[in-house]
């Protein structure tokens, strides 16, 4: 008997399964599995076929392994003392994990270690502030303030702009949009002192109760939007919508509804309404959406800065290779080397990472996430100086070793650039090959990263002399480490061959397992120079690429 | 490969690992969980949250959920179609069977009340995602949801003689095997590594399959497959 040849059934179940099958072609399969039993058992035993084959990845081990060590941590809040300390907390784990984690013991009568359960975990992730930068456009950081990256978060202190936009949205749920030159103290998520500047301030349900100090007075907002001017002689307050709270001291002075303006002196003696039209009339505040507009032609500029500076970058003589991660990455799924002149030979075939959004929502990245995203290459020559520099958008750090760029076989000469789980930079070069004896020398930054940091994009470079071994590690261009590789752990040449951004292979197992060391997060750019890089360079590179 | 919802529940990626974890959260408490084996539940006086489930009576259902993970994304994965999709909704599953574990009758079997509530897990994620291009449809599911379970039941013998069966595949066939499913290529890429087309490519993952299928068909028969040879 020979493997029987594919049926009608056999392709109609292949296409549906790589959802290439067509509109008539899934009503033929709908209609066969009503009418035909047989065709039904198929159709399942097809998938669980399917189902069976993907279990037998090999990721699943790793994974597990990974896992095991993950902290779970809850909020201390609800503690109920009187109740046991926990209540239940109850994990399984197969055999075959174990065997990975603890050694061969399958068959043994050794017992695997207990559960370690931990009350507060001292080293939980923690990340402070009490507000979020949404938006920074064309901003002047005053040098008092403290310092301001759209997307993190800041701390109660000084908030001040010289020029520019700043939209914050506070703990609490409101928004405020600043335009500079403007000072805040921000006290908690409810509340901030005004000391000078323009705002409008949008105040959600559930942030009712929101505070505004300025001088003289104080605006509680009881809903929606209003704005508030502050100079030396006083404080502007207009209601555009929803009602706001006037106190002078502890006291109520008045309340403001939807329309109404109120001036205030500085020594609170003053109050004089005023028409919110004329206000208004004067000089309108600036909503959420002139931010968004203002902020898109920032970002269209800042784009196209990058482009013309990557477009002259492809020409540096000295880069080895070079990804822009621009072009269709979602329906060709080849990174393209974006070398000048072209070299096809160096494009990328990119292997289930998916196509996302970059440092700019209309820049191109491939987000990393499943075990087996990467990016595969091969990069023929051998070099003695290099650097690398990428732009990445790191989510978390869940492996041991997540990978930016690593060579394959990790050879003698070959380099491996990742980040350590607890954040350190690492960069290594094998001096020897793997059969000879001899270890090799690993360049690891402090470490840099921080889960508040999750989803920033940061450039990220590292440079090795290969004359005087010097290797250092930079982040957003400021020096992270400076290390000496010595001499007789440096290897006479540096090479790549095949290799991958954002994962791992190690093509000397023969067997399906794999170590998990995929990135997850995001890259939207990776160069490798056959030199060491200056520090004025990769400077410039990280100011023109910022986002 | 973990998530973490707002209740606190810690699963993995649940068709490869099989882990479950969860730990409840109305006492607010930290927990780190290293569990190795259920057994050592023993060592703790447990009372669960609903207050009347034994240790053993836990422990055996945490054993029936972790020792049915493999069945349940064969059975989730058979009405889906889709890899992620099917993680995703064995891991919501399990969360569900968790807190449900107090309905649970335990002298009755295990997987077809799992499968029942799988089910459920899998309309109600086609009925959320009705606006992605989803590879199932409810009528798909319903009808052939009394075989997936049927079927499901035996998976763990499908696994082990498709592991013999893969072996006796060629090498290329073997290659084209784990391109597909477990380096999860699609065919398009493969055609494109392989400097092939992608109809050469398909026919031949798809005789691959036939043979695997005949194979493990004949295996679980009982019948030793010294048929499969190398496809030339």
């Amino acid at each position: 008997m020979s493997a029987p040849s594919p049926d009608r059934l056999d392709e109609l179940l292949f296409d549906y399964a790589e959802s290439t099958l067509d509109a008539a072609g899934v009503d033929e399969l709908k209609s066969l599995l009503r009418s035909d039993a047989s065709a039904m058992k198929r159709f399942v035993r097809n998938r669980m076929l399917s189902a069976a084959l993907l279990l037998e990845s090999g990721d699943d081990l790793a994974s597990v392994v990974q896992a095991s060590e993950f902290t779970v941590s809850a909020s201390e809040k609800n503690l109920r003392p009187t109740k046991k300390r926990w209540l239940m907390a109850v994990a399984a784990m197969a055999l075959c994990a174990l065997v990975v984690r603890w050694g061969v013991l399958e068959s043994s009568t050794q017992l695997p270690p207990n559960p370690i359960i931990v009350d507060r975990v001292a080293d939980e992730p923690t990340a402070s502030g009490i507000a979020m930068v949404t938006s920074l456009v064309d901003v002047d950081v005053s040098p008092e303030s403290q310092p301001l990256k759209s997307g993190e978060s800041v701390q109660p202190g000084i908030f001040k702009i010289d020029s520019g936009i700043a939209q914050i949205e506070f703990f609490c749920g409101a928004t405020v949009v600043l335009e500079g030159p403007a000072e805040l103290e921000l006290e908690s998520g409810l509340e901030a002192r005004v000391v000078s500047g323009r705002l409008r301030a949008m105040v959600p349900p559930a942030a009712r109760g929101f505070l505004l100090k300025a001088h003289g007075v104080d605006v509680v907002d009881l809903g929606t939007e209003f704005a508030l001017s502050v100079d030396p002689d006083g404080s502007d307050v207009q209601v555009f919508d929803g009602e706001v709270e006037l106190r002078h001291g502890n006291e109520v002075s008045q309340r403001l509804f939807q329309g109404a303006a109120v001036h205030t002196n500085a020594d609170a003696s003053v109050v004089e309404n005023t028409s919110s039209e004329q206000l208004l009339a004067a000089r309108p505040f600036l909503t959420v959406e002139d931010v968004q507009k203002r902020s898109q032609s920032s970002v269209d500029s800042r784009f196209a800065r990058w482009q013309a500076y990557s477009h002259q970058l492809g020409k540096d003589p000295r880069l080895i290779a070079y990804y822009d991660f621009e072009g269709d990455l979602e329906h060709r799924r080849r990174l393209v080397c974006a070398l000048s002149p072209k070299n096809g030979e160096l494009d990328g075939a990119v292997v289930g990472a998916k196509s996302a959004s970059g440092r700019w929502e209309i820049k191109h990245a491939l987000e990393f996430k499943h075990p087996g995203d990467r990016v595969r290459l091969q990069i023929p020559g051998s070099y003695s100086s290099v650097s690398f520099a990428c732009w990445v958008r790191i989510d978390s750090l869940d492996r041991d070793y997540n990978s930016l760029f690593l060579t394959d076989a990790y050879e003698r000469g070959e380099p491996h650039w990742q980040i350590l789980r607890d954040g350190q930079l690492f960069f290594s070069i094998r001096p020897r090959n793997k059969d000879e004896r001899g270890g090799h020398h690993i360049v690891a930054s402090a470490p840099f990263w921080k889960p508040s940091m999750s989803g920033r994009w940061l450039h990220l470079a590292t440079t090795y002399n290969a004359e005087t071994g010097v290797v250092r590690h930079y982040l957003d261009a400021k020096l992270l480490h400076e290390d000496v590789i010595p001499e007789n752990e440096r290897p006479s040449e540096t090479k790549f061959g095949m290799a991958s951004i954002g994962n791992w292979t190690d093509p000397t197992r023969p067997d399906a397992a794999f170590a998990v060391r995929n990135l997850n997060g995001r890259i939207d750019e990776l160069m490798i120079f056959g030199d060491e890089l200056a520090p004025t360079e990769i400077e410039e590179m990280y100011d023109v690429g910022k986002p | 490969m973990f998530r973490r919802s707002s209740d606190g529940f810690v699963a993995l990626n649940p068709q490869s690992i099989r882990v479950i974890s969860e730990f409840v959260v109305t006492n607010g408490l930290e927990v780190v969980i290293l569990f190795g084996d259920c057994r050592s539940l023993n060592e703790f006086s447990a009372t669960d949250d609903s207050g009347n489930a034994s240790v053993e009576e836990t422990e055996a259902f945490v054993r029936s959920i972790t020792s049915s993970q493999n069945q349940l994304f064969a059975y989730v994965f058979s009405l889906i179609g889709d890899h992620s999709r099917a993680a995703d909704v064995v891991q919501e599953t399990n969360l569900v069977l968790w807190r449900k574990r107090a309905e649970f009758d335990s002298r009755r079997p295990f997987l077809p009340w799992a499968c029942a509530v799988a089910r459920f897990q899998v309309l109600a994620h086609i009925r959320d995602h009705s606006r992605d291009r989803v590879l199932s449809d409810p009528e798909i599911v319903e009808a052939i949801a009394t075989e997936a379970e049927s079927q499901a039941a035996e998976f763990e013998p499908v696994q082990v003689a498709l592991r013999k069966c893969i072996q006796r595949l060629s090498e290329f066939e073997q290659e084209l095997i784990a391109s597909r499913y477990q380096h999860r290529i699609s065919v398009a890429d493969i055609a494109k590594n392989a400097d092939k087309g992608i109809s050469a490519i398909k026919v031949s993952l798809m005789r691959t399959r036939a043979k695997l299928g005949e194979c493990v068909q004949a295996r679980m028969a009982g019948k030793e497959a010294t048929d499969v040879s190398p496809l030339t």
